[in-house]
């Protein structure tokens, strides 16, 4: 293989990543590496999105089943492989939202507190930040999670919720200003 | 919730407060009980036999890398028997194919890199080969596998291979597994001539370097071809099967499935099915289906290399009572470069196929 530096890919890492992806169709070596960089990322982004620590683990367990799946499908040289797997992560929450029988998709975050292994891990501020977000509206509430838990970037959660990077932006901008306010926080410069 | 401060809300005193208090609310890490239970349920995903889609091509360059699955075997020292191991690396019909297998022990070396044909097997829908690969220069490699194995026959037909595996058995050897689809489409059977040609290998060094780019990523291959090529000419049976036409087909929320072939071997079962009324044509429309057979469910763990749903266990007889449910049908999921990137489609069924076959 060609060192990465004499390829013509602006970010080494994300070339790095679609080659996994492409190895990834053949082989179950490179799927498990492509797994082990995202799992800890999916859990955190299902585990925003559901009431317990089984719920989201079951749901980032079927997220990896249908990518292994599905990897064939998955197309190089876009946004990357994270957007794709967190794409899948959506739809699987969005399902498991459907099956509770009406149940909002993105619980609030309140309901988390019942969950011992997340009581452990979560300072009361941190608590009380999940409830603020989990009140903000859907479009916002969708764009923090996948920005804060997730980790994406405006362009990824873009492509995860089938909106220009600009909309992405704005949602993630218009959902931390709304928290500010909440919390008195002036604007910078002032 | 209020938007005004309440005696409530912690001090934030800044947005970049703010975005770090977020990051750590969020910050949930999976307990070691759930790492656990994701990780069973995903090796057992990767435990199955699965396909490379022919709609997905991998570009040409790419090598079939088909590597580690398992954990080590043995660490080190001397290989008591290689084809000993080969028994417990699957299941299903993996199982029934190696107890069924020829056992070839064709040899060749190039490079110091001894690459066995161990054994084949052969049925109307499935053909699996046991390579064994050893570097016979103690502490040049940390591993060596596969990168790829064309199988051809006497005619010409390409066996295109659908998956692999790949367990170490030593610091550098490494017990592997390819299976490729019979062509014919369930009519080819009896002995026939074959040429198996292995282009390279692939080595792992035995001090692999990275580096780490500043997100994080891990850069550096510690993988590298070692050019062959290992050739191997051999007879092999290929055992019969069954093809059934049952072209039975029902209609569901206006999508008429319809299952026109289904080909029974004993160590799979390969629907053919076909779609009327889906909202978007092209490839990757997938279904998930259950197959049972007189009672027993087998379950559809992958996909030929055409993209026909097979099951992970076949059958030896196909007469009986036969159901295949497809509780729904997954369109193709769009990649993120797409420049309108859609929604995953979904059509919920059921549709269920019931046949008897005398």
């Amino acid at each position: 293989m060609a060192p990465l530096e004499n390829l013509p890919f602006a970010d080494p890492g994300l070339e790095r990543e679609d080659e996994l992806a492409i190895a990834a169709r053949v082989d179950n070596r490179a799927f498990e590496t492509l797994y082990l960089r995202h799992r800890t990322a999916v859990y955190r982004y299902l585990a925003a999105r559901t009431i317990d620590g089984d719920d989201a683990a079951d749901l980032t367990a079927l997220t990896f089943e249908r990518a292994f799946t599905a990897i064939a499908t998955y197309r190089t040289g876009g946004v990357g492989i994270r957007a794709w797997l967190m794409r899948i992560a959506r739809n699987a929450a969005i399902d498991h939202g459907r099956r509770r029988r009406g149940a909002p998709i993105l619980e609030p975050a309140v309901a988390q507190i019942d969950s011992p292994e997340m009581k452990l891990e979560a300072d009361e501020a941190s608590l009380e930040l999940r409830q603020r977000v989990a009140a903000l509206p859907p479009d916002q509430r969708d764009a923090i999670v996948l920005r804060f838990a997730a980790g994406l970037s405006a362009r990824e959660i873009g492509v995860v919720l089938v909106k220009s990077e600009a909309a992405s932006q704005k949602l993630v901008s218009r959902g931390l200003q709304a928290l500010k306010e909440v919390y008195g926080v002036k604007p910078a410069g002032r | 919730m209020s938007n005004q401060p309440g005696a409530d809300v912690f001090t934030l005193k800044s947005g970049s407060e703010l975005e770090a208090q977020l990051a750590r609310a969020f910050a949930i890490d999976p307990t070691p009980t759930h790492v656990a239970r994701i990780d069973r349920r995903v090796a057992a995903a990767l435990a199955v036999p699965r396909p490379i889609s022919r709609g997905v091509t991998a570009p040409r360059k790419v090598r079939r890398i088909v590597l580690l699955v398992a954990a080590v075997l043995v660490a080190g020292g001397a290989i008591p028997s290689l084809l000993s191991l080969y028994g417990g690396v699957g299941s299903g019909g993996y199982r029934v194919a190696w107890s069924r297998a020829t056992q070839l022990d064709l040899v060749q070396l190039h490079d110091g890199f001894a690459v066995t044909l161990q054994a084949a097997y052969a049925d109307t829908a499935q053909t699996m080969l046991a390579i064994s690969i050893v570097d016979e220069e103690i502490g040049r490699s940390s591993q060596a596998g596969l990168y790829g194995a064309d199988l051809t026959d006497e005619a010409g037909r390409v066996y295109h291979m659908t998956t692999g595996g790949s367990t170490p058995a030593s610091s550098s050897t490494s017990i592997n597994t390819v299976w490729y689809d019979t062509p014919g489409q369930g009519t080819l059977t009896g002995i026939h001539h074959f040429v198996l040609t292995m282009p390279e290998i692939g080595v792992r060094d035995v001090s692999p370097t990275f580096s780490l780019l500043p997100n994080g990523t891990e850069v550096g291959d510690p993988w590298h071809p070692v050019a062959g090529p290992w050739t191997f000419k051999f007879d092999l049976a290929i055992g019969p099967g069954t093809l059934l036409t049952p072209n039975v087909g029902i209609a569901t929320q206006g999508v008429t499935t319809t299952l026109k072939s289904m080909l029974v071997s004993p160590t799979t079962v390969r629907l053919g099915l076909s779609y009327q009324g889906l909202p978007a044509s092209g490839l990757g429309w997938s279904p998930i289906v259950t197959v049972m057979h007189n009672g027993e469910q087998l379950a559809v763990g992958s996909t030929s290399w055409d993209g026909d749903p097979t099951t992970v266990m076949g059958s030896d007889h196909a007469s009986g009572t036969w159901v295949v449910s497809i509780s729904e049908i997954v369109g193709p999921i769009q990649s993120p470069n797409a420049s309108d990137p859609a929604a995953q489609l979904r059509i919920q069924g059921p549709w269920v196929l019931r046949f008897v076959v005398p």
